[in-house]
């Protein structure tokens, strides 16, 4: 795997929001997603920031879908996780499975 | 449907990318419809905006340097120029009057400044808007040593809604 490629905490995060989502993954469940599962408070520039840069390495894809009363007349865009993006997100979880290997008595500690 | 705030909106709308303008607005107005507190809407809005803004510091920082220093100079030459004037056609004035001058022909110079800012910085400009106020007030600070708080203050309150201003002409004259 090159450098490049590793997702960092925010990333990994969206990623698993829009793969816990399944087909209802768009701004405003993915930000409640976050914030819901982590505490953390997400403002929605940050998270659609984080969707493109995800979108522009091929992990994620994106579809407009038609706008609706509720918003103003204004569309949905969907998100879905790309094989790429499941691979990448595996790897991440993976390498940080790795790091804490043997660290069980220090975090019991801790 | 419950309207939000048209100001908030209005600026989302001018400062966000092409791509982004019907899907963040559409968020924002359906979580307002649970919300419905301005407020909220109105920090929804900013935070946006400021995540744009670093995100555009971080993508082109060099271009955002010199938008903001050429927007700095700009601004502080055009308030230079106005005093002189200013001076020269009425003499010595009240500290009423200079205030007054300071506020109005300020904001003003800070138009003119922002909108410099806004044409040099890439996209909708908002890095070189957003690091034109940053450093309008760090240079505020580092004068209060030489200037009087008012004085400062006065600067202070002309400038940053001016530079905001200047922005928003060039995002919306970019637009059209």
């Amino acid at each position: 795997m090159a450098k490049g490629d590793y997702l960092g905490e925010f990333e990994q995060i969206v990623l698993l929001a829009v793969l816990r989502l399944k087909d209802n993954a768009y701004g405003v469940p993915i930000r409640q997603e976050i914030e819901d599962r982590t505490g953390r408070s997400a403002a929605i520039g940050a998270v659609y920031a984080t969707l493109d840069r995800l979108e522009g390495k091929g992990y994620i894809s994106s579809h407009v879908a038609d706008p609706t009363a509720e918003r103003g007349g204004r569309a949905k865009r969907f998100f879905q996780l790309r094989p790429e993006g499941l691979l990448a997100l595996k790897n991440s979880q993976q390498a940080v499975r790795q790091m804490m290997k043997g660290l069980k008595t220090v975090w019991s500690y801790s | 449907m419950i309207k939000p705030p048209l100001a908030a909106l209005s600026l989302l709308y001018v400062f966000l990318p092409e791509q982004e303008r019907e899907t963040i607005p559409g968020d924002l107005i359906e979580e307002f419809q649970l919300q419905q507190s301005p407020s909220w809407f109105w920090r929804q809005v900013l935070l946006s905006l400021g995540d744009l803004a670093w995100l555009g510091m971080k993508r082109s920082p060099g271009r955002t340097i010199l938008a903001m220093l050429a927007g700095y100079l700009a601004m502080a030459s055009a308030v230079m120029a106005t005093f002189k004037v200013w001076g020269l056609l009425h003499g010595p004035q009240s500290m009423l009057a200079m205030i007054l001058v300071e506020l109005i022909g300020g904001f003003f110079c800070a138009t003119l400044g922002g909108y410099l800012a806004a044409r040099i910085s890439r996209g909708s400009g908002i890095n070189g808007i957003i690091g034109l106020c940053l450093f309008s007030v760090v240079m505020g600070v580092v004068s209060l040593a030489t200037e009087p708080l008012w004085n400062e203050v006065a600067i202070m309150c002309a400038f940053v809604p001016g530079v905001l201003l200047g922005g928003y002409l060039r995002a919306r004259q970019a637009r059209s």
